[in-house]
């Protein structure tokens, strides 16, 4: 998944920062999914057929 | 020097977006130009006086994490910048913090071109070398064992987070410098960021707190005379205060404000060529803090003799059923003869006075919520 956003960030820089905070965790209100599940774990092995999807809730108000 | 022929160009950060005023040479006319970054909350929009094209804006968007744009044009095109303020990581197993926006940003010294300074949520100073396009953070400060407990943690601080502000840079000395920090105190550094000693002399907390803790001391704003940068006023949670160097203690020169009005409240503004006169704009601070003009009837205040007496400027500002106040950063001047003098209020709307607040009429209605007002001389 590190790989998977380091490669984003490149296509689009400064994007990773808008998602993923300075210490490594994902953002409030951002979500990953791989397959339909709920991931955390930048750590996680994702495969050339996996689907990950990176959701962002409009929240505010 | 007074420079009586330039244009106000206003930039005004709101929590919807960025807009720009640009004032024809009587201040009579303003040309809106905006919204830019609509939808983004814009902390803090900031023109650099060195170059007179720079600009930066600190925003953030609900969802997505902070960021600052930067336009060297002036405002006509903008770029997010390539590193924006961000804590250092630390090792696993570490508690972390994180730059939740960048709330302040201040421009180096007149001798520092490209040099910028930027305050953030939760408590961080952070300086550019390249006109805001990456920035580094002061461990001097942030990494301060001593600063980071009186920082606190994530459950302190104010509603919308801790916030680090009033970033000044002493206009004869580069390295000196102050900063303001929501319960945090005001605090000092001579040698560029370095090391810190509190300011906070003088100053008042709330009752039953005690005011040698640095954590209890609540600065709202704090602004140099540019006319004498040895003297300085605060507008505190408790009180308005002015210091004058080489002196570390604060006086409390709000106890001339009217009973009736209290002196509470969150701006202050310095006229730039008399040390003598300021501008503050009262709010109520009674009770559960509803953080609106007193009994709904917005008025800016004015002394002309450091604080010894104080005289109401409401000529033309709402006379009653007025439930707004004026942010921190959202009240300030342009350096032209009659001074003039421009609030945005948490309202949406942004008002201005072209004879040093004796007379107030509305710019523009209907904005968002206004968090900065800055006026640059183009």
């Amino acid at each position: 998944m590190a790989e998977l956003l380091a490669d984003l960030d490149r296509q689009f820089p400064g994007i990773r920062h808008r998602m993923i905070d300075e210490q490594g965790s994902v953002r409030p209100h951002m979500r990953i999914f791989v397959n339909g599940k709920q991931s955390f774990d930048l750590d996680e092995a994702v495969t050339s057929s996996d689907v990950v999807q990176i959701i962002q809730a409009l929240s505010g108000g | 020097m007074v420079t009586a022929a330039k244009k106000v160009l206003l930039q005004v950060a709101t929590r919807k977006g960025a807009w720009l005023f640009h004032g024809d040479v009587a201040r009579r006319k303003w040309r809106v130009d905006g919204p830019h970054y609509l939808g983004h909350i814009i902390h803090h929009l900031m023109l650099d006086p060195r170059d007179g094209k720079t600009m930066l804006a600190a925003a953030s968007t609900g969802h997505l994490g902070p960021t600052l744009f930067r336009s060297v044009d002036r405002g006509r095109k903008w770029q997010e910048v390539k590193r924006p303020p961000a804590f250092a990581k630390v090792p696993e197993g570490e508690q972390g913090r994180v730059v939740n926006h960048t709330f302040w940003l201040t421009p180096g010294n007149a001798s520092q071109s490209g040099v910028w300074y930027a305050g953030t949520s939760p408590h961080g100073l952070f300086r550019s070398d390249d006109s805001g396009d990456s920035w580094e953070s002061l461990p001097g400060l942030n990494d301060d064992p001593q600063y980071r407990e009186w920082m606190g943690g994530p459950q302190d601080g104010t509603p919308d987070g801790p916030k680090l502000h009033s970033i000044i840079v002493d206009p004869r000395d580069a390295n000196h410098l102050y900063i303001g920090m929501s319960s945090g105190g005001v605090h000092e550094s001579r040698d560029g960021g370095r090391s810190w000693t509190p300011l906070i002399d003088g100053l008042e907390v709330v009752e039953m707190f005690d005011a040698s803790k640095v954590w209890f001391h609540d600065p709202h704003c704090v602004r140099i005379s540019p006319a004498n940068p040895d003297r300085l006023y605060q507008q505190n949670h408790c009180g308005i205060y002015r210091l004058d160097r080489p002196s570390n203690r604060w006086r409390r020169i709000g106890r001339k404000m009217p009973k009736s009005v209290g002196d509470v409240g969150f701006p202050v503004v310095v006229h730039p060529r008399d040390a003598d006169t300021a501008w503050v704009f009262p709010m109520d601070g009674s009770s559960v803090w509803p953080r609106i003009s007193v009994a709904g009837k917005p008025a800016a205040y004015v002394t002309r003799n450091g604080g010894k007496t104080w005289q109401r400027q409401d000529t033309g500002l709402p006379k009653a059923q007025a439930w707004w106040t004026v942010k921190r950063q959202a009240m300030t001047n342009d350096a032209r003869d009659p001074v003039g003098l421009y609030l945005g209020t948490t309202g949406g709307e942004l008002w201005m006075s072209s004879n040093e607040g004796s007379r107030w009429s509305c710019i523009a209605r209907h904005l968002p919520e206004i968090y900065a007002v800055e006026a640059a001389l183009v």
